[in-house]
């Protein structure tokens, strides 16, 4: 490679912890070409997000570097602060995973541009301002000018992030680090902003430095790859050799645990994802499904018609301004052995749609049979008998443990307080839950904060099970985990359908983990669901339009089939109604067998 | 037992802690303490005060409050004086002839009692005003925080001046007056502590397995709420305290038949210009040590209950 | 903005009703009023003239109608003492009062937000160790001793400032002031820093604490990121999102101050409203207990609004929020 533009070599980052230091990378060296892409990927833990702050030197003072970063000729870890300060946003521009709050909240989008404008670029107030607008055109925010007194509340995140992407480039930089920058946004939003760093890329001729945990945009954006695992750099290579013949066991592992949308088709069931060996590399074979679906028996969930809406109340009076149209007139069954998967973008209602079936959320109207009980009228006693029937598994697992109970009383607690064991019975058993969600029984005596993330999530597959539910609600369970811990704690989930029958309600934005794990599909959107089948009918026949918008939004693990997109520029619109809203009826029409979109109407 | 389910190897497995037993939150704080010079010097004043205070009437040379022990001739008698009967005024005395370091234990008695009985009641109250604000919601709990919010734009000396105008004097009046000036500081730290966790994923799930509300209360909030409800408690404590001996030195706290320690340095107030400096100054650094012991522990303890430090 | 408004006048009319009630109720139903209003030396024909004049014989809600209308009228009463009206009484001290509490609010600011600040951005350094060290001091130390202490030292012991009274005066607008004669400062000096002490410790501690919390945060990463010099960012980023929640509490410690006024004033014999209600407790002249009670109400009220006020016209968040929810 010629003359590259940002050259690492042996850089080594560590932090002192308790007045040691620790390596948090160790000799890492990559270089990035002119124009060119490279993708840093990795788990957490891997110190992708490091090397990036490390180059910026944005670090702190409990860390330090030692090796070289060679940018434009001279060694960045070398230079005094002020130069530094030249360098950065100016030469090197940088954007972060969280565009909530990189902003500072207080200040107008205006001065937070220009501010980097007048500083690196000597411009005045009005100049600056001027360019400003030309910054924010450059990244497609309409009526950039009206815009430029308003305040970051005012934005969304997909528009924030837009914002943060202008600043970046203020400077014209020839570097852009990007650290995670689309992983907070819904998935149209991050196709969005992948496809504006591309074509922005290729405007202003810069190279690009991206940090991720995703293999999908990894394909999808990056010339080269480098794969780190714990601190090490495992494997360098184009993104395309990677992709086709990773030589690394671990990145075999990691592209082994990540489901590409689009490649079941023609499985009729859902499939475990292989299991890799971390020494040599080998691929398991996947073992087959069995059938689990009983269709013989009456449905386990049965929803009728369900309207879940909040309130917004406003003024002195509290008087009732307008509705959060939450969920909105959506019915479907779940049978026993069958998973059906509630898909959609932030807001669309799928967990208020969880939540409100077990009546952690008040519905506002319709009918749901759990075990052919009736959970809408229940009263606190037989509430409390269909909660046995129907157990959550929640999206955080750092969140979803009381902090202050080990974990085998928090898994036995159920038992004791339904009256179904005795104490040292609910121990007992805790104790052989652990060891079927594949952790051993001796760990019950420890607390939360002694387990891993995918440990933590076992325990809260263990603790639903202790009632012996027949439907489980997983609540975005797997999106806080790492794409291995992914895999396999959704082979564990596949195993325990398998093995007790359990029907699950599984909410998720994940298209592709989606279309591994499930019998059947709903895709929500504001409140509705637009489209409800069998999962292969829907993925391989999407009929509605905005099914069609969020699948080809997925970034797709495998740099063979990229494509570029045309996703228009529009926000995710909100539930938020007038209070005297009226929602139209809506129709549905059968396309084969159980697959029914719902008809558009006109507005 | 599955195929799937090799074992993950986790970031605590990574770094070794693994392999320590498993520790109560409660025994890591102990811990945390222990390993801060501050903290320790604050629960060694703290725990020598309240030991000499619990046995003030073994070792105090005198009863100050038995008038007969006095001697009017002894009064204003500087330290290390002897009196008629032989015995060393230690810390001198005051104008009625007391025993400035017998008053001074005595006087540490009332104190502490007045605060901890009174920070106690403030907090069983508060604690359960608060809890019932968070978990019922909706208009209870505007209501309740209303007044919440206007009890507290009212500073609590002044709250305590116009109950003790109404009330009159006594150990009892001055604890219902703290008790009035300081429960709504419990009620907000319970109630906003109390939603911050009833809106976390662990209720959910407890309410998802249908527990009943008096455990999911009990059993899974109240106990996560106790970090920053003992750190108020134990900085509120010394407020206490502090307020009782400027009510008494205000001459509206405690009659002058039970010196506390307010009282002891309002006595020697008058007599300081002539140069008996004593009278004040050594209480006054008694209640002064109190209080420091007391906030250096809170202080202590703020950082090493911060919820953002736990793991 | 309009909406915000109206809610937090109409909030500040509800505690001055609330409060009234309090009053009342605590006035009228435990003690009795007669009492209350007549001091014990009183004849049968005065004691007939009050019940008469306050309508002690009528039913509970007129009489509440009347002790408000009578209240809202600046008549509560006359003082046994001084025989004035213990409206008057209060109003002629209120301006020492007012302006040994804005002093003491002055100093804790000055001295409190930029040892804060220092603090809150090296936390570990030793410097900042030292100012945390002297805050716990300062506000572990009883008013009222150090107070003492402070006479003793600076009045008794060295003899630089006088230890009581407020010194020469000039007027403004017919308001006796003290800070504009060398004289007078003299005399503030010393009760002012003596007020001040426990709410520096308390400013130095807050503000510490939003530094910390602030630099924390992701836009200030972002801007170094972006390039800007830390001076920048401290002084535009930081510190207008540290300083902004400290409104709110400024606006409470100013209540406050003038409250613990009391304490300051008996010490250093400050010839303010506070030194007059201690004077009043112990000879329970009732009257004047109420007028103070009555003035102190409406004045927090009128700092609470001001600073709510004050609060949304400095926080977008605060601003747009009530305009738009």
């Amino acid at each position: 490679m010629s003359n590259p533009i940002l050259s690492i070599s042996g850089l080594t980052t560590s932090f002192r912890t308790g007045g040691q230091w620790r390596d948090v990378i160790r000799d890492i060296s990559f270089d990035i070409g002119p124009q060119e892409t490279v993708a840093v990927v990795g788990e957490s833990g891997s110190g992708k997000s490091v090397t990036a702050m490390s180059v910026m030197r944005l670090l702190g003072g409990n860390a330090r570097s030692s090796g070289r970063i060679g940018f434009d000729g001279r060694d960045l870890l070398s230079l005094p602060l002020e130069e530094m300060q030249k360098i950065r946003g100016n030469r090197i521009g940088m954007i972060f995973q969280e565009p909530m709050t990189s902003l500072n909240p207080v200040l107008k989008i205006g001065d937070q541009i220009t501010e980097v404008l007048m500083q690196h670029r000597g411009l005045d107030h009005a100049t600056a301002t001027t360019e400003a607008v030309r910054l924010l055109d450059k990244v497609r925010i309409p009526s950039a000018k009206a815009r430029l007194g308003e305040y970051p509340m005012n934005f969304s995140g997909g528009m924030r992030q837009r914002v943060v992407i202008a600043i970046a480039l203020a400077c014209e930089p020839k570097l852009l680090i990007a650290d995670e920058p689309t992983t907070a946004l819904d998935v149209t939003i991050q196709a969005q902003i992948l496809e504006l760093i591309k074509t922005l890329q290729q405007e202003e001729g810069m190279s690009v430095l991206f940090i991720t945990h995703d293999m999908g945009v990894v394909a999808e954006i990056s010339d080269r790859t480098v794969v780190m695992y714990r601190g090490d750099i495992v494997e360098t290579d184009t993104t395309r050799q990677i992709f086709r013949k990773a030589s690394h066991p671990y990145t075999r592992a990691l592209l082994s645990a990540v489901p590409q949308l689009g490649s079941m088709a023609g499985q009729p069931r859902p499939l475990r994802f292989p299991v890799v060996d971390m020494k040599t590399g080998e691929i398991a074979p996947v073992p087959p499904t069995a059938d689990t679906v009983r269709h013989d028996i009456a449905p386990v969930l049965k929803v009728e018609h369900l309207i879940t809406r909040f309130p917004v109340r406003k003024g002195i009076l509290r008087r009732i301004a307008g509705r959060v149209h939450a969920v909105e007139d959506i019915s479907f069954d779940l049978h026993a052995g069958e998973t059906l998967s509630l898909v959609g973008e932030s807001g669309c209602g799928k967990s208020t749609t969880g939540r409100s079936l077990i009546r952690l959320e008040k519905m506002t109207s319709g009918r749901v049979q759990i075990d052919g009980k009736e959970v809408t009228k229940a009263n606190q006693g037989s509430l409390a008998e269909i909660r046995r029937e129907a157990q959550m598994i929640f999206q955080d697992p750092f969140e979803s443990l009381n902090p202050r109970m080990r974990v085998g009383r928090a898994i036995a607690e159920p038992m004791i307080a339904h009256g179904l064991a005795s104490s040292s019975e609910a121990i007992r058993r805790a104790g052989t839950l652990l060891e079927q969600v594949g952790l051993s029984a001796a760990m019950a005596d420890r607390f939360p904060h002694e387990f891993s993330g995918g440990q933590r999530q076992r325990v809260c597959i263990a603790r639903a099970l202790a009632l012996d539910p027949k439907l489980i609600v997983a609540d975005e369970s797997v999106s806080a985990l790492d794409v291995s811990i992914k895999a396999q704690v959704i082979n564990l989930m596949l195993d325990l359908q398998e093995k007790l029958g359990l029907g699950y309600l599984f909410i998720s934005h994940d298209m592709a983990v989606v279309e591994r794990i499930s019998h059947r599909v709903a895709v929500m959107y504001l409140g509705e669901i637009v489209e409800i089948g069998p999962r292969q009918s829907v993925f391989e026949n999407p009929q509605h339009d905005y099914t069609r918008k969020l699948m080809a939004a997925v970034p797709i693990a495998d740099p063979t089939r990229r494509q570029t997109r045309r996703i228009a520029d529009s926000e995710i619109r909100s539930p938020y109604r007038a209070a005297d809203y009226e929602p139209a009826k809506r129709q549905y029409r059968e396309i084969s067998p159980g697959h029914f979109v719902q008809l558009t109407v006109e507005k | 037992m599955t195929r799937s389910s090799q074992p993950e190897i986790s970031v605590h497995e990574a770094v070794g802690t693994t392999a320590l037993p498993a520790i109560s939150p409660f025994r890591r704080t102990v811990g945390a303490m222990l390993h801060n010079p501050l903290a320790m010097a604050g629960l060694i004043i703290v725990g020598l005060l309240v030991l000499i205070a619990l046995i003030a009437p073994l070792v105090a040379p005198q009863n100050p409050y038995d008038l007969g022990q006095l001697d009017i001739m002894d009064g204003r008698l500087a330290p290390g004086s002897e009196s008629m009967t032989g015995m060393i005024y230690l810390l001198g005395t005051d104008d009625q002839g007391r025993d400035l370091f017998s008053a001074i234990l005595y006087g540490l008695r009332t104190s502490i009692l007045v605060g901890v009985v009174s920070a106690a009641i403030a907090l069983m109250i508060g604690a359960g005003i608060g809890l019932i604000s968070a978990y019922a919601g909706g208009r209870t709990d505007a209501v309740l925080m209303r007044i919440v919010d206007i009890q507290l734009s009212f500073p609590a000396i002044l709250i305590a001046l116009i109950l003790l105008a109404v009330l009159g004097q006594g150990v009892d009046k001055i604890i219902i007056a703290l008790v009035v000036t300081q429960w709504a500081y419990y009620a907000r730290t319970v109630r906003g502590s109390a939603l911050v966790e009833s809106k976390r994923a662990y209720i959910d799930a407890a309410r998802s397995m249908a527990l009943p509300d008096r455990r999911v209360i009990f059993r899974h909030i109240l106990p996560n709420c106790l970090p920053p409800l003992i750190v108020v408690a134990t900085m509120r404590v010394a407020y206490a305290i502090m307020l009782e001996a400027t009510l008494s030195f205000l001459g509206i706290g405690l009659p002058v038949t039970e010196p506390s320690l307010g009282l002891l340095i309002s006595n020697g107030f008058d007599y300081m210009m002539s140069g008996d400096y004593w009278i004040s100054v050594f209480p006054g650094l008694t209640l002064l040590l109190l209080i420091v012991g007391i906030n250096l522990i809170g202080d202590a303890l703020r950082d090493i209950l911060n919820p953002r430090r736990e793991g | 903005m309009s909406s915000y408004l109206l809610s937090r006048i109409l909030q500040a009319i509800m505690t001055l009703i609330v409060m009234s009630v309090l009053v009342f109720v605590g006035l009228y139903m435990i003690g009795n009023p007669v009492d209350v209003l007549l001091s014990p030396s009183a004849t049968p024909a005065e004691r007939l003239e009050i019940i008469q004049a306050f309508g002690l014989d009528r039913p509970v809600w007129e009489q509440y109608l009347l002790f408000v209308s009578k209240a809202l009228t600046g008549d509560l009463g006359n003082s046994f003492v001084f025989n004035q009206p213990a409206l008057d009484l209060i109003l002629q001290r209120m301006p020492a009062t007012l302006e040994l509490a804005f002093t003491a609010l002055l100093m804790a600011l000055v001295i409190g937000i930029p040892l804060g600040i220092r603090a809150g951005l090296r936390p570990d350094g030793l410097v900042s160790k030292s100012i945390m060290t002297f805050s716990i001091l300062g506000f572990s130390l009883p008013t009222f001793w150090i107070g003492l202490i402070m006479i003793l030292s600076f009045s008794v012991q060295l003899g630089w400032l006088p230890a009581s009274g407020r010194g020469d005066t000039v007027d403004i607008f017919g308001v006796p002031v003290s800070f504009l004669t060398l004289n007078g400062w003299t005399h503030l000096i010393l009760p002012a820093f003596n007020l001040a002490l426990f709410k520096i410790s308390l400013v130095i501690r807050l503000t510490r604490a939003g530094v910390m919390e602030v630099m924390q945060l992701d836009f200030v990463r972002f801007a170094r990121a972006k390039g800007l010099t830390e001076h920048r960012i401290l002084r535009v980023h930081v510190l207008k999102n540290t300083l902004i929640p400290l409104i709110t509490v400024i606006g409470l410690e100013l209540g406050s101050l003038i409250a613990f006024a009391v304490v300051t004033e008996t010490i250093f014999a400050w010839p303010g409203m506070g030194k007059l209600i201690i004077d009043a407790i112990a000879v329970l002249d009732r009257p004047v207990i109420l007028a103070y009670l009555m003035i102190t109400v409406v004045m927090f009220s009128l700092i609470n609004l001001l600073v709510d006020i004050l609060y949304s016209v400095v926080d977008p968040r605060v601003r747009l929020e009530g305009a738009s929810r």
